[in-house]
């Protein structure tokens, strides 16, 4: 039986892939001692929503099967990892991280669950969510099924949501990669907060047929993992045309850094107020070396500024009544009652009452929301902002809790490129750039539709020069 | 003479407008001991008030499109 060092459990997909094409040790050995992992640790995060032990070891042990033979899958091939419990696995529960859905079986697997078989990842968890992925809107950590997501690198503070579990998991080592999703900041809020590398891919790349859906229009499934290469290999892997996704772009993505447009030739547009003026103090002078480091890459910069345009209420109105028509038999049922947290349940009920002309204005605007962002991307080809403008919060206090107050900044930057940018179905990538009293924080590059190889390659380059992406938390006690 | 933010404010000025859910990402924006309901109401209430103002051309149509197929 083989010893694993804590080496193993924070690689990266082509140096784990690699020992197991060298016989270190086999596919169940490695899923066993991952799964000893999670079981063990996922709870002191609230990270697991269930492990798939059996079923982890039969893929494992294929995975074995066909290493034997030299049959080579994908990258992936033998990798442990974990989804977002929103994403069906036939036969076993799928709770959306709810109480009135605890006991939810679906009879097949999400097509990413699929996909993911296919290339011979080994899923081995379930991982934790916060309820409805926060359709209603929430305000406290507590939102979940599983209790608040605590953050592996302070315990006293949030993972971040709606993909908590993901997001503390691949931080923690405790899976080598996980499948999260983003309606509004799901994945670059736990990617930056717990120092991870998350991407939210362009809407319609990965199929979103056997996830639970909160907006048709704005979900989008993605990886969560220890580094911009991993992203792209996951990427290759998930994405692709599904007949049975409306909303499929119907196009595959081949990770090819190589073939990335020359960073020479890439403008980069910034906004000086996201990293002088939005951040809180002491986090601004990592953002600024980030920014900073990135720049020295090679690139053309442009100064730039999010048209005016109101993104908060359009975004906030789609998603509230997609979500709540969504949800209407809950909502009506009266089950929604039994959501932990009150202000998810007041907008979800709120969310109903949205008449389809205030629907329908704000997909007016945001059409011309996309127009907007077309006449942008002539000038630049990458936006560049902070993942988030603070740390972490505490898991225990309401997310709603008054900050230290400081003066209103005079730009509006891209400091709005959270919604507007899910808005238009753009690709975002968030990469940890630094730590302030040891809590990670996150730069965020978003591209163009479908321009994901580039913003992987400079993901990738950028952490070819610093190494934020590979420290590792506390061990827990 | 500049604004004193405290971080709600921050979080409402983030999400592009008057106070408004992203849901997923940022938390509600709910008055301290309002009843949530109401509270729910009056943001979309609001969102609803910001987009009447934005000034849309009678062109302009959903972002969404029909495919007879």
């Amino acid at each position: 039986m083989a010893d694993f060092s804590d080496d193993v459990f924070f690689s990266s997909i082509p140096d784990l892939n690699a020992r197991l094409k060298a016989r270190e040790f086999s596919a169940k050995e490695l899923a066993r001692a991952f799964l000893d992992r999670l079981e063990r640790l996922g709870p002191e995060y609230n990270a697991l929503s269930l492990s798939l032990r059996k079923r982890a070891l039969q893929e494992a042990e294929d995975v074995d099967g066909d290493m034997k033979r030299e049959r080579y899958r994908s990258p992936l091939q033998g990798i442990p990892c974990g989804v977002k419990d929103l994403l069906s696995v036939g036969g076993l529960p799928t709770t959306w991280g709810a109480k009135p859905y605890q006991d939810l079986v679906f009879e097949d697997d999400a097509t990413v669950v699929n996909k993911l078989g296919g290339a011979g990842a080994v899923l081995i968890g379930k991982l934790a969510m916060v309820e409805l992925a926060g359709g209603g809107g929430y305000n406290s950590a507590d939102a979940s099924l599983t209790g608040p997501g605590l953050n592996p690198w302070d315990k006293t503070r949030w993972s971040g949501g709606s993909s908590s579990g993901p997001g503390s998991a691949v931080a923690a080592g405790l899976v080598t990669f996980a499948v999260g999703s983003e309606t509004s900041g799901s994945i670059l809020t736990p990617s930056a907060f717990c120092g991870v590398t998350g991407l939210r891919p362009t809407y319609g790349y990965v199929s979103r047929h056997g996830a639970m859906a909160l907006s048709w229009t704005m979900d989008k499934i993605g990886p969560m993992c220890r580094s911009a290469e991993d992203c792209g290999l996951v990427l290759q892997e998930i994405s692709g045309g599904d007949r049975e996704d409306p909303g499929s772009a119907g196009k595959s993505f081949y990770y090819t850094p190589r073939f990335a447009r020359k960073f020479e030739d890439i403008t980069i547009g910034f906004a000086p107020a996201d990293f002088e003026e939005w951040p809180e103090e002491p986090i601004r002078p990592v953002l600024r070396q980030a920014l900073e480091t990135l720049i020295g890459l090679g690139f053309k910069v442009k100064e730039i500024e999010l048209p005016d345009l109101p993104y908060g209420p359009v975004t906030g109105t789609i998603i509230d009544a997609e979500g709540s028509a969504i949800f209407e038999p809950l909502i009506k049922s009266g089950e929604v009652d039994q959501l932990a947290d009150a202000s998810q349940i007041a907008g979800l009920k709120a969310g109903l009452e949205i008449k389809a002309k205030d629907y329908l204005r704000a997909m007016r605007i945001r059409r011309i929301i996309q127009k907007r962002f077309r006449e942008l991307f002539v000038d630049v080809s990458l936006m560049v902002t902070p993942a988030r403008f603070g740390v972490a919060p505490s898991a225990f206090e309401s997310l709603d809790s008054p900050g230290p107050e400081r003066p209103r900044p005079d730009s509006r930057g891209l400091s709005s490129l959270i919604p507007a940018g899910n808005l238009t179905g753009l690709p975002a990538l968030s990469l940890p750039c630094g730590f302030v009293d040891g809590l990670p924080l996150g730069i965020s590059i978003v591209g163009r539709p479908f321009y994901e190889n580039t913003m992987l390659a400079v993901g990738k380059a950028y952490q070819q020069r610093t190494d934020w992406h590979t420290r590792r938390p506390p061990a827990p006690s | 003479m500049t604004d004193k933010l405290t971080r709600r404010q921050m979080a409402v000025a983030l999400a592009g407008a008057a106070p408004a859910a992203t849901s997923a990402a940022v938390p509600a924006q709910s008055a301290p001991q309002q009843d949530p309901l109401a509270a729910a109401r009056e943001q979309i209430g609001e969102s609803i008030a910001s987009m009447e103002e934005f000034d849309l051309p009678m062109s302009a149509e959903p972002a969404f499109v029909f495919k007879p197929y």
